[in-house]
């Protein structure tokens, strides 16, 4: 893949980037167009473009865990068209152009920012088929059984290619391990607590009081994991310390 | 969107990356539209969201430091 102008770009991470939407567009189509069967090893492309391009690359325990792969499975679940023939949605190349403003064909893409829309003749899941937590829980624990690495909370080190991981137990005080993670509602359970535990020492740069921030988050949080099949182990406390060698982390979730 | 991913997304963000009601899924909101609750700063949105909304390793989107 192409990796020129990196250096313009640096510091700039929400700009469309016409290298990686290619490399997504050219991907062999799945059953369902661009659905998990594509989106799934793109991410693992994706993630593996980080750990070698960027030193500061950081896979957290709420951002990488779960943000990231919400960021891959929304596409197809959500952009993708439902029919009577495909209920779950298919989502072809003109839809997908379209919801992320792509016109002119590969080669010669161009992207207008601010003139995504969802196409004509396009429909929404059904009223009953909602994606959910659960729902969406069942598309990140399929992904990490493909892609373990996808669960590796932790970053490269300042350079290329220096990933290292975290003990989740020493992050979690003992609650949760890496062998662990990937069964039941684990992996759901720590990422949510994680972000509840590391929200107070964020928000004091927000908010005078962050009383009111936290009581709306962990109202947030406590539903988001009672929606869960399982009851989560309680994290308590986190020891974010072991994220000191990872210059990528500043200020996570 | 499930009521519960919606619900759970919304407030995330406005914790986050908002005021609290609302947050910006661009930049930083004009400041006539931010509620008071006592803001220090001004809120930046999705696009100022890097390591708590926003994450490494997106689809379309490079790295903060990529």
């Amino acid at each position: 893949m192409s990796t020129t102008s990196l250096t313009d770009i640096s510091g700039n991470d929400y700009k469309l980037r016409l290298p990686q939407f290619e490399e997504l567009y050219n991907y062999t189509l799945g059953p369902k167009g661009y659905d998990l069967s594509v989106l799934t090893p793109f991410r693992a492309s994706r993630f593996n473009q980080s750990i070698t391009e960027n030193g500061y690359f950081f896979n957290g325990p709420f951002t990488g865990v779960l943000v990231q792969p919400a960021a891959y499975t929304f596409i197809y679940r959500f952009m993708g068209n439902k029919s009577e023939e495909h209920p779950d949605g298919y989502l072809d190349a003109n839809v997908l152009k379209s919801f992320f403003s792509i016109t002119g064909e590969p080669g010669n893409f161009q992207w207008t920012e601010g003139h995504e829309r969802i196409p004509d003749n396009w429909y929404k899941r059904a009223i009953g088929d909602e994606y959910t937590i659960p729902y969406f829980n069942t598309d990140v624990l399929a992904a990490a059984i493909e892609y373990p690495q996808f669960l590796d909370v932790g970053g490269n080190t300042g350079e290329p290619n220096t990933f290292t991981g975290v003990d989740l137990q020493d992050l979690t005080g003992g609650v949760f391990n890496t062998a662990t993670l990937a069964e039941g509602d684990n992996l759901a359970c720590f990422a949510f607590q994680f972000a509840q535990q590391a929200a107070p020492d964020l928000l004091k740069g927000s908010f005078s009081s962050v009383t009111q921030p936290l009581s709306q988050l962990n109202d947030a949080v406590g539903k988001a994991i009672g929606s869960l099949t399982n009851s989560c182990p309680q994290l308590k406390k986190i020891d974010d310390s072991q994220f000191s060698k990872y210059p990528g982390s500043k200020g996570t979730t | 969107m499930g009521l519960d991913l919606g619900a759970f997304l919304a407030v995330y963000g406005a914790v986050f990356d908002g005021d609290l009601t609302s947050w910006s899924i661009g930049g930083p909101p004009p400041a006539g539209l931010l509620s008071q609750v006592g803001l220090l700063g001004t809120p930046q949105g999705i696009s100022g969201s890097h390591n708590k909304y926003e994450s490494d390793a997106s689809p379309t989107r490079p790295d903060l430091y990529q």
